[in-house]
């Protein structure tokens, strides 16, 4: 497909996607066209909330890139949301009960949540591997599981029995991430997020593991035939991003809210699913990607508060944008090359 | 009467598993996946409540007009799947957060955001009998009318999809479409048939989680049903009589855990609430090495393709 026909069928998405916000808004009573501009403009208005829009991408984008890694081997890791609570509860444990020189703390509570993440998506990919149990299933099945554990947790020894919401006490003031900017406060969570998508696009494109991951997902057979363990691939990427997304919530726990919280994951799974299919998985195109979702999710969340708009007019944003994208395709009998590319259809 | 109670109570709980893991048999047994279960329930539960509230508590126009989604949704499933073959898990789990962000949308725009929300009057059971039949009848005539209808559905469809002519060409599609398709079936024309029965399936269980057990709608009203029927269907090798075997080992295991709760044990509510979940995720495991799923299940079928799907 030429540049100039992406170009077009980007802009009329976009357009009919922001189409259908104004018809909402208009629902809701307010003027569309200042709603709309409000969304856009709003996340980029005053400092607060740039860091707030900043954090959201932080998160979102790893979240994505831990969902991509899975889409590249042909799989759906949905578990995203329970890896990413895993992540924070190991972060906050540690970051509460480990007494390590302070220099240290902040390394380790990020370790505890990426090997907590990986352990709780280690299950379902276990699974998948050993029975063949359907990873689309179990992986969201394990995200209720892990939403009561946080509960657990969240009112058990460790409560902040001052608050009213179920939450930890905060974690040690050693174990928070540094912080790049101190007015608004913001930790180092984008650097650490570009640094992994810099680090997992290397691994996807430049090495012989990542080729063979990518190879696993686009033909199967082939792969298979070539000697390579497709079986041990999708597991790999699994359990991959299953670190990524507890990373994530490391990051949340020690570098934004300084403890665990019941119901921390926001929307965040639904958000990152869209983010990685409209970015094809691509390392690169996420960032973009998250970028864009992260400014309509802070600006019609800030809509909202200002003029009663229903925040969820993000996600219907965003979904319809990647339906009408999806809808543009050409077919694939359009296509006969025998080496498929995408692996998306 | 203990006795009468519970399986009363389960049998309540247990019909929305039944219609939406039926639902997903139907469509699965032409061949697609439909992953968009929990958010078409949520949107369907969400429909249901608002348009009831809107026409003064009607419940019955609310669950007409809920599960009337399921055409819609249907459709466009079918639409991107068939129509234009986009990949079924990416075109369903697309459709699964749209189908959430409708739900909530839908909600706020017409009720608000409101401290104490609002409620619809539920359906109640049937007072037609006025002698008492001993021991499980009284449990068993008294439903309320939905439960008769979903009854009535399943059976209707097991027999038409699993022992009727036509069903032998259905299920075709799922198994080989390609044979299908060269006999002579529409195998598109039976893949939106599919979607629809199998949309309004499912969104009926949306409505029936309203319009029977909350009066009330919330974002967490589905809470992992959707995704427990899936589990349901694949336990059942995609049947639906044997799926609901499923359904009454899920409702029975939830059933212990309200006793339980109930009965004011030492075990803390969080852990009792996980065990739905690992139990379906150990029942998947379980069923694996026998499990028998419809061949073609979550290919797109293309009539010009060289390969094999």
């Amino acid at each position: 497909m030429g540049l100039g026909e992406s170009l077009i069928k980007y802009s009329v998405s976009l357009l009919l996607a922001f189409l259908a916000a104004m018809i909402i808004i208009s629902l809701s009573g307010s003027d569309p066209l200042s709603g709309v501009a409000s969304i856009i403009t709003i996340p980029f208005s005053n400092p607060d909330i740039l860091s707030l829009l900043i954090q959201k991408f932080s998160t979102i984008l790893l979240m994505s890139l831990a969902f991509s890694i899975s889409l590249k081997a042909y799989r759906f890791n949905v578990g995203i949301e329970g890896q990413f609570l895993l992540g924070a509860i190991g972060a906050a444990v540690t970051g509460i009960l480990v007494n390590a020189p302070p220099i240290l703390m902040p390394t380790l509570v990020l370790i505890a949540g990426l090997s907590l993440g990986a352990l709780w998506a280690s299950i379902p990919a276990y699974l998948l591997y050993k029975f063949g149990v359907n990873e689309i299933v179990s992986t969201l099945l394990m995200n209720f599981i892990s939403f009561y554990l946080v509960d657990l947790i969240a009112t058990g020894g460790l409560r902040d029995t001052a608050a009213g919401h179920p939450m930890t006490i905060p974690i040690r003031i050693e174990a928070a991430l540094p912080t790049i900017v101190t007015s608004p406060r913001m930790s180092i969570m984008p650097v650490i997020a570009v640094i992994m998508v810099l680090g997992i696009g290397l691994f996807l494109y430049r090495t012989v593991a990542g080729y063979e991951l990518r190879a696993s997902g686009s033909n199967k057979k082939a792969s298979y035939i070539y000697g390579i363990n497709v079986k041990f691939r999708e597991t790999f990427s699994i359990i991959l991003g299953g670190a990524l997304a507890g990373l994530a919530g490391a990051m949340e726990v020690s570098g934004l809210h300084m403890r665990l919280i019941s119901g921390m994951q926001s929307n965040y799974i639904l958000v990152a699913i869209l983010a990685a299919l409209l970015a094809r998985g691509e390392p690169v195109w996420l960032v973009i990607a998250s970028m864009g979702i992260s400014v309509v999710e802070v600006g019609s969340a800030a809509l909202q508060r200002t003029s009663g708009v229903p925040s969820e007019l993000g996600l219907v944003i965003e979904g319809v944008l990647l339906l009408v994208i999806l809808t543009f395709e050409i077919p694939k009998f359009l296509r006969r090359s025998f080496v498929k590319e995408v692996s998306l259809r | 009467m203990i006795i009468e109670d519970l399986v009363a109570y389960i049998l309540q709980i247990m019909i929305p598993y039944i219609l939406a893991s039926t639902g997903i048999i139907v469509a699965g047994r032409a061949g697609v996946f439909d992953v968009t279960v929990e958010g078409l329930m949520l949107l369907s539960a969400s429909v249901t409540f608002t348009t009831s509230y809107l026409l003064g508590g009607n419940t019955w126009l609310g669950v007409i007009a809920g599960s009337s989604i399921g055409l819609a949704t249907g459709s466009l499933l079918w639409y991107l799947t068939s129509v234009r073959r986009i990949n079924q898990f990416i075109a369903g789990l697309t459709l699964l957060v749209v189908y959430i962000g409708i739900a909530g949308l839908i909600y706020k725009l017409v009720i608000g955001i409101t401290l104490s929300p609002p409620r619809i009057p539920v359906l109640t059971g049937l007072d037609w009998l006025s002698i008492n039949v001993p021991f499980l009848g009284s449990v068993l005539l008294k439903q309320n009318p939905l439960f008769y209808i979903a009854i009535a559905l399943i059976i209707t469809l097991h027999m038409l999809i699993f022992s009727s002519g036509w069903g032998i060409s259905y299920r075709a599609v799922g198994e080989n479409p390609r044979a299908a398709d060269t006999s002579g079936v529409d195998v598109m024309r039976v893949r939106l048939q599919a979607l629809i029965m199998g949309n309004l399936l499912i969104a009926l269980s949306g409505a029936y989680l309203v319009s029977t057990f909350t009066g009330t709608y919330t974002d967490t009203i589905v809470s992992g049903r959707g995704w427990i029927s899936i589990g349901i269907a694949i336990f059942g090798g995609w049947r639906i009589l044997e799926s609901l075997l499923g359904a009454v080992i899920i409702s029975s295991i939830e059933t212990s855990i309200f006793i339980l709760q109930a009965s004011g044990t030492w075990i803390p509510y969080q852990i009792l609430q996980m065990i739905p979940f690992i139990s379906m995720i150990s029942i998947l495991v379980w069923i694996s090495k026998k499990a028998v799923l419809p061949r073609s299940l979550g290919r797109n079928y293309d009539r010009e393709s060289y390969e094999e799907f």
